[in-house]
């Protein structure tokens, strides 16, 4: 049996090293491109959001690889997601595919683990526990080297080198079959990328913000984070795989999550609105006061609960006196109009902060 | 006598401006990009160079729009900025103390929002392109009326009548039917430029504080049926400031004044460039699964630069 999984940025080397460690053959896809996007649009509902065509882009590629068995996340929360993957799997049924269709609901161990037992041949829990540690490790190395890439691209010493950093930290992740060997290789990657920065700080810091798969999929934001970078921009990114992980399949740190959004976007949203409608106030309103220079939300065309919290942002705006920029994007977003409002964001920051603005249109000049 | 030239290279018209040290405008371009831009900022370079008086040297050079890295790279420019930026910074220049810029161009529209002076906000059309430049062009074809005097016709107009504004191929359907239904011209005109200002204001002004002094430029502002549908909604003044179809030029010939003010030098490779052979070509480049479409500029035979890559190693002409 061979397994499809869709991507969502660095997602598939925590996934491939889970099922490789329990000896289950995967299907290698190619990060998601123009193809992916292509073959899922076509074949998807017109309205449905651009997280939905990918993943369905990204199941129809792997069918095509020889792939018989299909993982997809589940959920029960107000939003769309929940169903994607029955609706993927009719889409696909009607497209005269044959596979089988594995539907993982968080906050079910028992049920996950049922699922994987009949499926593939019986794992022993030694097998399982370490499997699932390994895969952790990688999830989380991968992520840990992510947010370096955002922090020390702003400061490097020329184009384009973090980036070559983390993407070979990447692939070592991806091949590495131990603990051990993952904390060296993130600690020697955070060597690497201290070594070709140069020592100043970034004066423009901007939050990312928004819908979870539009964040962390880097070909569906259209590379915000890196645009952001190359322009001498610090970015944090409001979430990773490896906290979404936490925070969906162990209760307590769930209940706590929850506590902790509800708690931060007091005033503005008292309510769950789906996907991650309230985490997207929440994430607003706690960066605004962690002094960050201006937010961008990225938000997939028609996601409901991101539309809710788009159109209460202007008031968290208003009360902080920081920029926030929503970006819809859908398959049909143009990488040029993206750049514009990016570079004018910029601008307007930079002007906000005006004493230090001689440094920034140069430092803007260099990059374009 | 020094000049400063700023190029606006958009989807539907490129713009090039030369203003003075006294940063009063005394050339300006406004040409048909028609889909091949380094043919017409060649063509634009020659023609201004006649234009230009005998001892104007050309001392920055700035680019904007769409085409700004392209124009950027043939002329040589000190500053490369996005329109967002140099349409606020020729407005705040034009009209002192403007808070909303409503501009609408060939393509796209966009609002800005200003308050001392400063940017706070602005936003640009996503997914329509109802009411931009090229549906009212179209239209005017179809009426068979010169496009100069579209704006003047709806003034005339005593009852607009009400048009979908919606999707442009709606309000068109809508259009031919109020023709039908008999309804004048001037009235229907009226009535379209009234749907578009709708659209504009509930797409792209939509939840903006719209404050005056409010300044309208960009291609559309020379309709005055827009204009007089502008004031209507919003029951203020709306300024068509002077240069108001090549403002995003005014702004990049003014920033890079600036520019060229801090750094000393600049970059321009003189007028001459029009008589160079440029090429662009593009490739997809297979070295990794992400299939970026690469552009490559010749200068004769000699790249000069490339750009889509998205990881960078094509940004280095050398290799």
């Amino acid at each position: 049996m061979y397994v499809g999984f869709p991507h969502m940025g660095n997602a598939h080397i925590g996934i491939r090293g889970l099922f490789k460690a329990l000896g289950i053959l995967t299907i290698d896809l190619p990060p998601v491109n123009r193809l992916t996007v292509e073959l899922g649009a076509k074949y998807s509902p017109e309205c449905s959001c651009l997280p939905f065509k990918t993943v369905l882009g990204n199941y129809i590629q792997a069918l095509e690889k020889g792939a018989d068995c299909l993982i997809m996340l589940g959920g029960c929360g107000p939003c769309r997601f929940g169903y994607f993957g029955n609706l993927q799997e009719k889409i696909l049924r009607d497209l005269g595919y044959d596979f089988k269709m594995i539907i993982l609901e968080p906050l079910d161990w028992r049920q996950t683990l049922r699922q994987l037992q009949e499926t593939f041949s019986p794992v022993s829990w030694k097998q399982l526990i370490y499997a699932s540690r390994l895969a952790w490790g990688k999830t989380v190395a991968a992520d840990t080297i992510e947010s370096f890439s955002h922090f020390y691209r702003a400061r490097q010493s020329r184009p384009g080198i973090i980036t070559g950093i983390y993407q070979r930290g990447l692939e070592k992740i991806d091949k590495a079959y131990d603990l051990a060997s993952l904390r060296t290789i993130v600690k020697e990657v955070e060597g690497e990328m201290k070594a070709a920065v140069l020592p100043f700080e970034p004066e423009i810091k901007i939050a990312l913000i928004g819908d979870i798969y539009t964040l962390i999929e880097p070909y569906v934001n259209y590379q915000t984070d890196l645009k952001l970078g190359e322009k001498g921009v610090q970015v944090e990114r409001s979430i990773y795989s490896s906290r979404w992980l936490k925070e969906n399949f162990i209760p307590w740190e769930k209940k706590k999550k929850r506590r902790k959004m509800l708690r931060d976007a007091k005033g503005y949203l008292k309510n769950m609105v789906g996907g991650h409608g309230l985490d997207t106030i929440a994430n607003a309103v706690r960066y605004s006061r962690e002094g960050f220079d201006g937010i961008i939300q990225i938000l997939p065309m028609t996601c409901m609960p991101e539309i809710v919290a788009e159109s209460i942002l202007p008031r968290v705006a208003e009360d902080y006196q920081i920029p926030i920029m929503s970006l819809a994007v859908d398959e049909h977003s143009s990488d040029t109009g993206l750049q514009t409002r990016l570079e004018a964001f910029i601008d307007l920051i930079a002007q906000r902060k005006k004493d230090k603005k001689d440094y920034f249109l140069s430092k803007v000049h260099e990059a374009s | 006598m020094k000049g400063f030239l700023g190029i606006d290279v958009g989807s539907v018209s490129t713009n090039l401006v030369v203003i003075d040290e006294q940063e009063e405008v005394i050339a300006s371009l406004y040409l048909q990009t028609a889909g091949q831009p380094i043919k017409v900022i060649q063509e634009g370079m020659r023609t201004l160079a006649k234009t230009l008086p005998e001892r104007m040297e050309i001392a920055g050079v700035g680019t904007t729009g769409s085409g700004r890295q392209l124009a950027g790279v043939l002329v040589g420019a000190d500053i490369i900025k996005n329109e967002i930026t140099a349409h606020a910074v020729a407005t705040s220049h034009m009209v002192p103390g403007v808070q909303t810029i409503l501009e609408i161009g060939g393509q796209d529209s966009k609002i800005i929002l200003l308050r001392n002076g400063i940017v706070t906000d602005f936003a640009m059309n996503t997914v329509c392109a109802a009411g931009t430049g090229s549906f009212l062009d179209h239209q005017a074809v179809r009426l068979q009326i010169p496009i100069q005097e579209f704006g003047k016709l709806a003034l005339k107009s005593t009852n607009p009548v009400r048009i979908a504004g919606r999707c442009s191929v709606f309000a068109e359907s809508d259009m031919i039917h109020k023709q039908q239904l008999g309804h004048a011209l001037e009235d229907i005109i009226a009535g379209l430029c009234e749907a578009l200002v709708r659209n504009y204001l509930n797409n792209v002004g939509k939840g903006k504080e719209i404050l005056p002094p409010i300044a309208f430029q960009g291609g559309v502002a020379a309709n005055l049926g827009m204009k007089a549908a502008f004031e209507k909604a919003l029951g203020m003044e709306v300024i068509v400031p002077p240069h108001f179809e090549v403002m995003g030029a005014v702004g990049a010939a003014l920033i890079a004044k600036k520019e060229v003010a801090k750094v000393g030098k600049t970059n321009f490779k003189g007028f001459n460039i029009s008589d160079a052979h440029y090429q662009a070509k593009s490739f997809e480049c297979g070295g990794c699964p992400n299939l970026c479409e690469v552009v490559q500029i010749f200068e004769d035979d000699k790249v000069i630069a490339r750009w889509g890559g998205r990881c960078g190693k094509w940004e280095n002409v050398a290799v």
